[in-house]
């Protein structure tokens, strides 16, 4: 008798286990897909790099806050200033409550990108985003996390060339997980703002 | 009776002045504005062609810039944006081809001087049939790019 009990309590809770697990992720899903941006879901390793005034900068310095980065290099004249203005339309369509989103342009081309060059380039399109850069190495290492890729085209000479590259925009939830992405193509402002306001 | 006919003349030319639709035209030019210190920009613009035969842009010159190259941007299966170099650009007969941001533009590189919002930037087109075309560009800041 003791032992039917106890089968009756464990197959109960088993079941309790179940239909919250499963009530969870389908209340994930219906998250997932209210969503404009495609999903990735990863945690970011905490990356530093060093900013355009020269500070070293942390991914979790900005914990707490939502971030949306964007890869790119100064000398790109189509794609990564129609990206960045973009970036600053999103910035207007959240009002006050853009103090709690960062918005990071990572330079893809270290060696020609210097802090002073990102400093001329990045405020243009808004005093507050921010422009990062690092050495080879460490650029391509946050590359990689988000599974960003580059190569240089077209090289004249060590200073002259093109970049190609990915040039999609992240959002980084508070948590430091690459929660959404949007394609270049599909960065439209409103939308855009309207996941980060889902998130705030 | 001379002045009615003097009038209707007059009317007519303008009519027919106005309906001249031969050549290469190219209208809306404007180039990115880019902060001082970055020497890299584009220009944007469409060319419609009229005329009865194909025709190519071969080449570019601007006062502003050391060099002028047509490039195409374009995004692969994987976003990766990436440029390629054109020697020249198609404008089929009686088309209109639009250069725009994140597509067909003008790259100009080597920027020698600041320009700004409300500029005005002469240049050169030179076509393989149409010969040398000269048109204004506008600067544009990044608000009115987009």
């Amino acid at each position: 008798m003791k032992t039917n009990y106890k089968i009756v309590i464990g197959v109960v809770a088993l079941i309790v286990i179940l239909w919250v697990a499963l009530g969870y992720k389908l209340i994930d899903l219906k998250k997932k897909e209210k969503f404009y941006g495609f999903h990735v879901g990863k945690q970011i390793t905490d990356h530093t790099l060093t900013s355009q005034d020269g500070r070293k900068l942390s991914f979790s310095d900005l914990r707490g806050d939502i971030i949306l980065v964007n890869f790119g290099y100064t000398s790109c004249p189509d794609v990564c200033p129609t990206t960045l203005a973009k970036l600053r339309m999103i910035y207007e369509q959240l009002g006050s409550k853009k103090d709690r989103v960062d918005v990071l342009f990572i330079t893809i081309d270290p060696e020609r990108d210097t802090k002073e060059k990102l400093a001329k380039f990045v405020p243009y399109f808004d005093k507050d985003f921010i422009g990062l850069t690092g050495s080879t190495d460490e650029i391509k290492k946050v590359a990689d996390d988000f599974n960003v890729n580059y190569f240089k085209e077209a090289v004249k000479s060590d200073t002259d060339y093109l970049m190609s590259h990915t040039s999609s925009v992240f959002l980084v939830n508070a948590g430091g997980e690459i929660l959404l992405k949007y394609p270049q193509q599909m960065l439209d402002p409103e939308k855009v703002a309207g996941d980060i306001e889902m998130l705030l | 009776m001379r002045n009615y006919l003097f009038i209707l003349l007059s009317i007519l030319f303008i009519f027919i002045s106005g309906c001249d639709s031969s050549g290469v035209k190219i209208s809306n030019a404007w180039v990115r504005e880019v902060p001082e210190g970055i020497s890299t920009s584009a220009l944007y613009l469409t060319i419609k062609n009229n005329n009865s035969e194909n025709d190519s842009l071969l080449s570019v010159e601007t006062g502003i810039a050391g060099s002028a190259e047509i490039h195409q941007t374009s995004v692969n299966e994987n976003g990766i944006s990436y440029m390629k170099k054109l020697d020249e650009l198609d404008i089929p007969s009686s088309e209109t081809v639009s250069l725009e941001p994140g597509g067909t533009h003008i790259m100009l590189i080597g920027i020698n001087r600041k320009i700004k919002d409300g500029d005005e930037i002469k240049a050169v087109l030179r076509f393989r049939n149409a010969g040398n075309k000269e048109v204004t560009a506008v600067v544009r800041g990044f608000k009115k790019s987009e």
